[in-house]
């Protein structure tokens, strides 16, 4: 798609806005137009570009919104006729290097966040990749519990056995192909070790066929972990599991990518 | 696997030749994979950080494991392995199988 420049819209033709705000109390207060890209930073805008791949001739203060094939916060670029756009993410040229900045649209009279939310405090986001289960998972020698659902969290949480995993996967595969980073806000009920967030193209079976995964912190304190996963692409399979012995288990209240 | 090596993004290396790499326990996981595989991977132990090159920095809290080439690549080069494997036993077999 075209280059534009500045924090101006883009004529009369296009639908949507790009704009700075310093910080997201800023944009979070801000009431611009309808399908305004906020982008928080303290850095000047010169131009911005929407782009599947990284822009081969930066300039300092360009915006690149990465876009790809599917997106939490679609929109047609266009007033008239229809060009649809699928914004992934956004990064700011600063210092002659790109770096990952926030974005956010303006929507409805509300700011919508780029990220896809997997669950979110009690919601299980069923469109994105089903529900939570433990149905159609398996692991040699070794039983699946299912989570246990709660108003705010689900509960993952093994029965203090040698042979019993607690465990909560989404029902279907998702595609991660244009996500940089897997985002989970969990609590460790007991500060036990064991505990993963596990990403396998197959419904899971063992750590041993997991494309990726991060282990759970082990204290008792609300936790924000971040898996990398920039070199993952096609559907994956997101999954929570306890060890084995692990009988107080860990609460998943928000994952996200 | 005996041994593998983190650099200091913790990048996997299966030979330390200048000895400036941590050594860290080989993950269960690496058992029975090809070197074109590991060194793939990140293992990022607990209480370490690494920087991604968009400037995102990961960790520290918990180990993870997950790749840093691209992972269709890994798996394929896995695949190759296994496959190589399974044709040398056959091949041994038929061999010890005529005398």
């Amino acid at each position: 798609m075209g280059w534009g420049t500045g924090n101006i819209g883009g004529g009369t033709s296009l639908n949507f806005d790009v704009k700075s705000y310093a910080t997201e109390e800023a944009l979070l207060s801000a009431t611009p137009k309808e399908n305004t890209i906020g982008i928080i930073t303290e850095h000047k805008i010169t131009g911005w570009v929407f782009a599947a791949t990284e822009p081969t001739e930066p300039v300092e203060g360009m915006v690149w919104i990465s876009t790809g094939t599917s997106s939490a916060i679609e929109f047609n670029a266009l007033k008239k006729n229809a060009l649809q756009v699928y914004p992934i993410s956004a990064k700011q040229y600063v210092g002659s290097a790109w770096m990952s900045v926030t974005a956010m649209n303006y929507h409805d009279a509300k700011w919508y966040d780029w990220v896809t939310y997997y669950y979110d405090n009690g919601d299980e986001c069923e469109s994105n990749g089903g529900l939570w289960t433990n149905s159609g998972y398996s692991r040699s020698g070794y039983s699946l519990l299912p989570p246990t659902k709660e108003d705010s969290y689900i509960l993952v949480k093994g029965n203090g056995g040698s042979t019993a995993n607690g465990f909560a996967g989404k029902e279907e595969s998702v595609n991660l192909t244009d996500k940089d980073s897997i985002t989970a806000v969990v609590v460790n009920v007991a500060g036990e070790s064991g505990y993963m967030l596990v990403l396998s193209s197959q419904k899971f079976s063992s750590p041993t066929n997991a494309a990726a995964y991060v282990q759970l912190p082990g204290n008792t304190e609300e936790e924000t972990i971040v898996l990398d996963i920039s070199e993952l692409s096609g559907s994956y399979y997101i999954a929570f599991m306890t060890g084995v012995s692990n009988k107080n288990g860990f609460k998943v209240l928000e994952v996200s990518a | 696997m005996s041994k593998v090596y983190i650099d200091s993004e913790c990048r996997c290396h299966t030979t330390n030749p200048d000895g400036t790499y941590t050594e860290i326990e080989v993950p269960k996981d690496f058992d029975g994979k090809c070197t074109a595989y590991i060194e793939g991977f990140r293992v990022r132990p607990d209480g370490y950080t690494y920087t991604r090159d968009d400037g995102t920095v990961f960790g520290p809290n918990g180990t993870s494991v997950t790749p840093w080439k691209p992972y269709d690549q890994l798996a394929a080069s896995q695949a190759q392995y296994e496959a190589d494997l399974a044709e040398a036993a056959s091949a041994y077999q038929e061999g010890v199988d005529s005398v």
